[in-house]
């Protein structure tokens, strides 16, 4: 459906209408834009698909900047585009974890899926990375799909957009899975705890990593690098690698020599094994001569 | 290197660095070590990077490399097994943006190609180019350890689950023969 499409003036002139109605009850109710956005446009969570409900969103959600004849125009013809389908290919905006609000990997299929929630124009915009080095963007309308959906891509866009809902709320949606027994331990002050967690990199502030760091190039200029105690003695990582690399040495020339014994050591039986062998045949062939003279003597 | 622009780069990298260097190691100790060497290279070679791409990858290579060095070194040989990641580690290692799950650590028992491919693509978020340029290699060999990677994610998933499974069935057994 194009702008042109619509029986022009008169369609939009009822939607001017509603748009002035709409900002009349704005004033009326004494709300701001954003509270108005807030209660009932963008996170109402009210999954209508009624045409003119969705419309008036539209309108109401571009109110506070444009009135131009061009931009409703456009929103028209956004909205049209969007009842076609609620999941639009489009071109790849290539965005990194960082900028995506929601990230979930399905590597048994071989890629991942990132979402960025447009709430003021009603869009999630996903994007698929394959390990095929193909990237997908996709624009989904959240508000036109079923919740029951089975396909990934909607059913990313619906989570997408109800974190971003909750975390407009106020709630602090997290992704992180908590422990229960280390919740359970936590809840119940268990010291050690405490004891088992120990302060590494991660859990310090930036000032405190840096500063573990210049303690660590401070150490390493003072004491050289690190040293292995064994026994009384201390040694170095070098000195380690540099004695045993002499421990491997002799090891290896202790097994060249004793390969050596034991091929030679077969050779000599291999000359052995072939005369006895001839021996044990001759031998038995004359016995079993012997035994037939003797039987035809008997006989 | 001037004092702000290190700084810079340590803030900027440093748990990227304790992250890649956990999933090679697969212990917190050895995996600061590593981020101390690494940053220790960086104070002592000041290299002169291109841009932000070079120098993710330049301290990437670098970290991989002392993981590398440090997993043949004759001491680790000699004293510790590491095949596996300890359940007593697994607490410590956090990664950003994603929900963590079984996935991750069957990616950290697969083997060194795939393991670095497939935890930089779908854990850093790095391209398949931008991995090629870190680990040396062409972009076909990435696309293939890739795959294969995910392959065997799969079977050590697949094992895992009948491995529940089957304690599952010898927990009802028990049950059942006990009442």
């Amino acid at each position: 459906m194009t702008v042109n499409g619509i029986t022009g003036k008169t369609f939009y002139e009822k939607l001017q209408g509603q748009k002035k109605k709409n900002l009349q009850d704005e004033a009326q109710s004494g709300m701001s834009f954003s509270d108005n956005l807030a209660e009932s446009s963008v996170f109402k969570g009210d999954h209508t698909t009624n045409e003119t409900q969705e419309t008036d969103d539209i309108i109401a959600a571009s109110s506070s900047s444009h009135t131009s004849s061009i931009h409703t125009s456009m929103l028209l013809h956004e909205s049209g585009r969007i009842k076609l389908s609620a999941v639009i290919e489009c071109s790849a905006r290539n965005i990194r974890y960082a900028q995506s609000d929601h990230v979930k990997v399905y590597m048994e299929d071989g890629y991942v899926l990132k979402a960025q929630v447009e709430a003021s124009e009603h869009k999630v915009y996903i994007e698929k990375k394959m390990d095929n080095g193909e990237v997908i963007g996709y624009e989904v309308d959240p508000l036109k799909l079923s919740s029951d959906t089975e396909d990934p891509i909607e059913q990313m866009a619906l989570e997408s957009w109800e974190l971003a809902k909750r975390a407009f709320m106020g709630e602090n949606p997290s992704f992180h899975v908590i422990d229960p027994i280390e919740e359970q331990r936590r809840l119940m002050g268990d010291p050690l705890l405490e004891e088992e967690q120990e302060e590494g990199y991660e859990d310090l502030t930036i000032e405190e990593a840096m500063q573990k760091f210049y303690n660590f190039v401070e150490d390493r200029i003072k004491n050289g690098g690190p040293k292995y105690r064994i026994g009384a003695a201390e040694i170095s990582v070098k000195e380690w690698n540099r004695l045993l690399k002499k421990v491997d040495a002799e090891i290896d020339a202790a097994k060249e020599q004793l390969r050596e014994k034991v091929k030679k050591a077969k050779e000599k039986a291999k000359k052995v094994t072939p005369e006895r062998e001839t021996e044990v045949i001759k031998s038995d062939s004359s016995v079993t001569k012997e035994q037939i003279a003797r039987l035809f003597e008997e006989y | 290197m001037e004092k702000e622009q290190f700084e810079y780069y340590f803030k900027e990298y440093h748990s990227l660095v304790l992250r890649v260097a956990f999933t090679e190691t697969k212990s917190r100790a050895d995996a600061e070590d590593i981020l101390q060497e690494v940053f220790l290279k960086l104070l002592r070679y000041r290299p002169k990077f291109e841009n932000a791409e070079h120098e993710k990858a330049w301290i990437i290579r670098a970290t991989v490399n002392l993981c590398k060095d440090f997993l043949k070194s004759k001491w680790n040989n000699s004293t510790v097994g590491i095949d596996e990641i300890s359940e007593s580690e697994k607490p410590y290692f956090k990664v950003p943006y994603l929900e963590q799950d079984e996935t991750l650590w069957a990616v950290l028992e697969l083997k060194e190609r795939y393991r670095q491919t497939l935890y930089l693509f779908y854990y850093e978020d790095y391209s398949i180019k931008e991995i090629a340029r870190t680990l040396g290699l062409p972009e076909n060999t990435v696309k293939t350890n890739l795959k294969r990677g995910r392959e065997a994610v799969k079977k050590i998933l697949e094992r895992k689950k009948v491995e529940v499974e089957g304690k599952d069935d010898s927990k009802r057994n028990y049950r059942k023969n006990f009442l």
